[in-house]
């Protein structure tokens, strides 16, 4: 009886958990079948694919559309950045001491705190003063997408600490250390990248489905009828934006770490486009689409460049034309997305098998 | 609609699946070549530029090869599009170490893809050619550096204005390492030339909008002459040099900047005419060697495109060339540390004239050379130094 409960749940499960369980196990093989650079490669992948996550988070899930979520991304890998490079005596740091705001970063474990913290409150700040004015929909965007371009252009500008336009490089493959001889090979720091991104989907795979999860839902399909019946959606909004926001944190280190540098382009708009397009193209407020879209554009991007790059100069220039127009053809054709899609031929077929099923009982009964 | 709908979201979920799996498998070169790995931009905002940087790689790759390659072997460039991202710049070199396997790389224009990958560099043990004029740093034991560096390019340009235009400075400078150093040079030698500093300003990166900058300038500089030095980058430079001529100061006072070349002059139309630039290379400088170099790139990239090589464009050319010397050197062990030693003092009759490699910093010796911009958009090469200039990266 409990076996045949337990099957029966399995095939109540939307297409999508399938979808995750292939992945995941699409991952943990993945170094076994690939040379270091693909491992690489991918790994830089599943930091994005975090990135991703706390962006459907956001706007998945809770209908808010910030297009400027690299501000809280670049943060977090500033953050771990500016540490390494104080620690290991960087040609270009002039000062002695980190002034008391940056204080913590004097230790490895602490900056890997502030990575978290400072994101996090950065969207305290942000959201605090959004949601409270009353701030939605486009406006939000917009906003959002400023602050990105003044993050980006603050970075720049303070070259004391964040070396301007250079950027800085740090101790890659390392999560809490920067010495060189404490870094991790290649598969070992995969694997690290893999487990954050388990624990992370994990998270967001309980928050969607705890009560809080329904409240956001509730926010993103009616705003106003939720506050009619006494939610302070302010305060739930603020919430998921600081969840949001620790986890782009993460996401900025385990990537700065993968790469060994961060720049300023890190938190730029550029970047908060391309993750919005990851979304969209895999679907969102599902988690997999999330997931699902950041890895086929950025393996499409990777092979896209390496095969026009292969072919001659002349004809590399056209990769991003071709990466265009993939992206063109899925947006407009399928609006919810790849994992979207699917999700709801899904539920079309099981409505139609239901409604059969129906049918069939009303039949048998009259005969 | 339907129908189409569903086959596309299942080909396309399809297809990038097939992608993934299809795609990762590294690609084995035989022994008779020596890859070189080119990064460069060719796609994004710097591409005008990089363009010519990796024509002018592919052009020194494929002299080589005519005069005989390297000990019999030849030479192979395989150029990876970085796309003005460091993050970029990061996973095509990582990507042509690993999975193409080349002996060395040349590359990139931007300084944050430079910083970003000297790690990968020094990790892979493998060295990097960097053929940009940059604001120096601490010399990286994998990287050769082939641009210029601010001491050869500002040491002989002030005492020159000073004598030749004006003893009165007004600096302005993009808030960057690079201007502020730069600045900051000026401003001392400008001092000891018993010159004046009339103002200096940093401005944030993105400013285009220099109406108070140029109200500051006509009220402080007067009816003096005055030098305004500006080393302003990108869309801001552009902007100056714009509002500067059409506020009509540009009668008064004359502009003087690291960052003009003729790219920017040819962009700048009018306005840049008149003003002065400050490098080791001008695509007018009348050598044997250059027309010899220009003419070799217009028969293979065209006429219109010669025009354009600038001095990053000549020192990718000079890395390349150099590059080939040294693996010459190396005879049949060629090793990233054999690599990297035959370049000390290795000498090079460039373009621009000879060059050396300095053994002590990686850098090069060159010449400082002050230009005019003319009104066809070339610029005019008005002072030469004697001999070459000692490279001096950090202070």
């Amino acid at each position: 009886m409990a076996k045949s409960d337990f099957t029966k749940r399995l095939k109540e499960l939307p297409v999508n958990r399938y979808i995750d369980a292939v992945l995941f196990i699409f991952l943990l093989v993945f170094p076994s079948m690939n040379g270091k650079y693909w491992i690489y490669v991918m790994t830089g992948i599943m930091a994005y694919m975090i990135f991703a996550l706390s962006l459907d988070l956001l706007w998945g899930y809770t209908g808010l559309m910030s297009m400027g979520h690299s501000l809280l991304f670049g943060a977090g890998g500033y953050m771990v950045g500016i540490c390494s490079a104080y620690m290991n005596g960087a040609d270009w740091i002039t000062f002695d001491h980190l002034p008391w705001f940056l204080s913590p970063l004097s230790t490895p474990a602490g900056a890997f705190a502030m990575a978290l913290i400072v994101p996090g409150l950065i969207s305290l700040f942000i959201g605090f003063f959004m949601f409270s004015g009353r701030i939605q929909g486009v406006f939000f965007s917009l906003i959002t997408m400023a602050m990105s371009g003044v993050a980006e252009l603050f970075i720049i500008n303070q070259s004391k600490y964040t070396h301007g336009n250079s950027g800085i490089s740090l101790t890659a493959r390392t999560i809490i250390s920067n010495n060189m001889a404490d870094h991790m090979d290649d598969t070992s720091f995969y694997y690290t990248v893999f487990a954050f991104l388990v624990l992370v989907y994990l998270l967001c795979l309980l928050i969607v489905n705890s009560r809080l999860g329904k409240v956001l839902q509730a926010v993103r399909e009616n705003e106003n009828r939720l506050t009619f019946f006494g939610y302070k959606t302010s305060a739930f909004k603020l919430l998921i934006y600081m969840i949001s926001g620790v986890l782009a944190g993460l996401a900025g280190v385990l990537y700065a770490r993968t790469q060994g540098s961060i720049n300023s382009s890190s938190a730029g708009i550029e970047l908060s486009t391309v993750v919005l397009v990851w979304v969209a193209v895999g679907g969102r407020g599902n988690l997999t689409g999330a997931m699902t879209g950041t890895l086929l554009l950025q393996v499409a991007e990777t092979l896209l460049n390496s095969m026009f790059s292969g072919i001659s100069a002349d004809f590399a220039q056209y990769w991003r034309l071709v990466q265009g127009i993939i992206i063109l053809i899925i947006v407009f054709f399928i609006p919810k997305g790849i994992v979207g899609e699917l999700i709801s031929l899904q539920q079309r077929k099981r409505d139609y098998l239901r409604k059969e099923a129906i049918l069939r009982k009303e039949a048998e009964d009259h005969a | 609609m339907e129908k189409l709908r569903k086959v596309l979201a299942v080909t396309a979920a399809a297809a990038m699946g097939v992608s993934l799996l299809s795609g990762c498998g590294a690609k084995k070169g035989s022994s008779d070549t020596i890859k070189i790995g080119g990064v460069f931009s060719l796609t994004g905002v710097t591409a005008i530029t990089e363009e010519s940087m990796t024509n002018c790689a592919q052009l020194a790759v494929d002299e080589v090869n005519e005069e005989g390659g390297i000990n019999g072997k030849k030479l192979q460039y395989i150029v990876k599009d970085y796309a003005s991202d460091a993050d970029t710049a990061v996973k095509v070199a990582r990507e042509l170490i690993m999975q193409d396997e080349v002996t060395a790389i040349v590359g990139p224009y931007m300084s944050s893809a430079r910083v970003a990958m000297e790690p990968v560099m020094d990790e892979n043990d493998i060295p990097l050619i960097y053929p940009t004029y940059y604001e120096g740093e601490k010399p990286n034991d994998h990287v050769i550096y082939t641009g210029a560096v601010p001491n050869q390019q500002g040491d002989l340009f002030v005492p020159w204005l000073a004598k030749n235009v004006s003893k009165n400075f007004y600096l302005i400078g993009t808030d960057t390492t690079y201007a502020s150093s730069i600045n900051e040079q000026a401003e001392k030698s400008v001092k000891a030339l018993g010159g004046k500093v009339i103002g200096n300003e940093l401005v944030p990166s993105d400013t285009t909008q220099f109406t108070d900058i140029l109200t500051k300038i006509k009220s402080a500089c007067g009816d003096d002459g005055c030098v305004i030095y500006a080393n302003l980058n990108g869309d801001s430079g552009t902007a100056f040099y714009t509002q500067f001529a059409a506020a009509g100061l540009s009668d008064k006072y004359t502009i003087a900047s690291f960052i003009m070349d003729e790219s920017f002059s040819t962009a700048l139309g009018d306005a840049a005419v008149g003003t002065y630039a400050s490098s080791n290379y001008f695509n007018s400088i009348d050598t044997e060697a250059n027309k010899k170099f220009l003419k070799a790139y217009a028969d293979k990239f065209g006429e219109d495109k010669a025009k354009a090589v600038t001095a990053v464009g000549e020192a990718t050319y000079d890395a390349v060339k150099l590059l080939a010397e040294s693996l010459k050197k190396c005879g049949d062990d060629i090793t990233t540390a054999n690599i990297l030693k035959n370049f000390d003092n290795l000498t090079f009759d460039a373009p621009q004239g000879e060059i050396k490699v300095d053994p002590e910093t990686h850098h090069i010796y060159l010449k400082g050379r002050i230009g005019q911009v003319q009104s066809d958009g070339t610029i005019k090469v008005v002072y030469e130094s004697d001999d070459t200039i000692k490279p001096v990266p950090v202070e």
